[in-house]
């Protein structure tokens, strides 16, 4: 796992957000036990100070938590067979069709820390897949992870076999799918939650940002 | 039998995660089947494909659906078919109408859920509770603190909103992976009995 993003967040000072929850989250101050255990944890291993809002709603329930952590970092937090900015490309995009502004902030950041132009950025934060530079063969993963989230239920082998033709093979599509599912499943609890945006994307105006690979 | 396992057991779309498990339980548990000429949930070939991840997500899978928690595993295996029935997942809705019937011991309440929760003999209470979960899968943006309020006012704790909460948002995750990985349904015979284990003991297997 790496998480370069998050140790560039040491530089700025956070953004202060006082809206309230539809349900109450455990605010790190208010952390004792289990969960100040966690956020420990989270703090180590993530390599960034405040905790993000998803892992606080999650923390009223302290084994749950951990299981979380361990999603994060072994399914999204990390190069796969997909690159780290493709998955936060999907993650950005199947959060903006979800309608997550909590997670749409986070993952667009994601995407441009790691090397997501900013056309690139604003298209898929606002869901316009049309506009999003992008060559054909991302292009036709975008379309497909549209499907997936939005009428998986129509997913054929004809699309797997589209994909396959474009060039992306199984692991890859297989990860795809993964990742669309589970933002299917992060951006639901944080909507219902009424989590804010964390607003980390303004600091793309402060010039911050990973070399490109 | 063998017949029916021909017709269900078909090809998922990704050959190359189907025909490349990693020893497992969930690899064991194939090879059981197979050996024995049993029908067996595709899913498993999704989980044997990484049992890493696999170990998180089914762990997650325990904690939220069946360890102790403000709301009965049953009404959280309703929760879960329904929830799959509002994503036209077929299969994640026979397994867990499945298992939900299996703890209840009703088949005829578990259908009329899935029909339509309105009309079953559910409390309103549980009803208020669906109604919810119904909310979070096609319209999560638009949930308030209203919602969450009028759950309180109906009795419902924090904790319990939560799960359900975190059982229909698992089940919207489920429900994609499973459809567009093409996992299909097994015979009503095979999933009563391998739904039985899930409701007796949970997700985590051995």
């Amino acid at each position: 796992m790496q998480t370069p993003e998050y140790s560039l967040l040491h530089q700025y000072k956070k953004v202060e957000i006082e809206e309230e929850t539809n349900l109450p989250v455990i605010e790190e101050a208010d952390a004792t036990g289990a969960v100040a255990d966690a956020y420990a944890y989270f703090r180590e291993h993530f390599g960034r100070q405040n905790i993000p809002g998803i892992l606080k709603c999650f923390a009223t329930h302290p084994p749950l938590l951990q299981q979380m952590m361990e999603i994060a970092s072994t399914m999204l937090f990390c190069e796969g067979h997909l690159t780290r900015r493709m998955k936060e490309a999907i993650a950005t995009y199947i959060s903006s069709l979800n309608q997550c502004p909590y997670c749409v902030d986070s993952h667009a950041f994601f995407l441009h820390v790691h090397g997501g132009s900013d056309a690139l950025v604003d298209a898929l934060a606002t869901a316009d897949a049309e506009l999003a530079p992008m060559d054909e063969k991302e292009r036709i993963l975008l379309q497909f992870v549209h499907k997936v989230n939005c009428d998986s239920y129509r997913v054929s082998p004809n699309d797997v076999s589209s994909l396959r033709d474009a060039g992306w093979n199984e692991p890859q599509i297989a990860e795809a799918v993964h990742i669309t599912a589970l933002f299917a499943c992060f951006n639901r609890v944080a909507n219902a939650f009424g989590l804010p945006s964390q607003q980390l994307l303004y600091l793309r105006n402060e010039k911050i940002g990973l070399e490109e690979k | 039998m063998i017949g029916s396992t021909e017709e269900h057991q078909r090809l998922m779309f990704l050959p190359g995660v189907e025909q490349n498990p990693k020893p497992s339980t969930y690899l064991e548990l194939i090879e059981a089947a197979r050996a024995a000429g049993m029908e067996y949930w595709q899913i498993w070939h999704l989980l044997a494909f990484q049992p890493e991840a696999a170990r998180n997500l089914v762990g997650f899978s325990q904690i939220v659906m069946h360890d102790p928690a403000p709301i009965s595993p049953g009404l959280r295996e309703l929760i879960a078919a329904y929830t799959s029935s509002l994503n036209q997942c077929e299969f994640c809705m026979k397994a867990h109408t499945a298992v939900a019937a299996h703890i209840y011991q009703d088949n005829d309440l578990v259908a009329s859920v899935l029909r339509d929760p309105e009309t079953s003999p559910l409390s309103e209470k549980e009803k208020a509770l669906l109604r919810f979960v119904r909310k979070v899968t096609f319209a999560s943006a638009d949930i308030h603190a209203a919602d969450t309020e009028s759950l309180r006012t109906i009795g419902w704790d924090d904790a319990a909103i939560f799960y359900a909460i975190t059982a229909c948002a698992l089940f919207n995750f489920y429900n994609r992976w499973v459809s567009a990985s093409g996992v299909r349904p097994v015979s009503d015979e095979a999933f009563r009995r391998l739904a039985a284990p899930m409701a007796e003991r949970g997700y985590v297997r051995k």
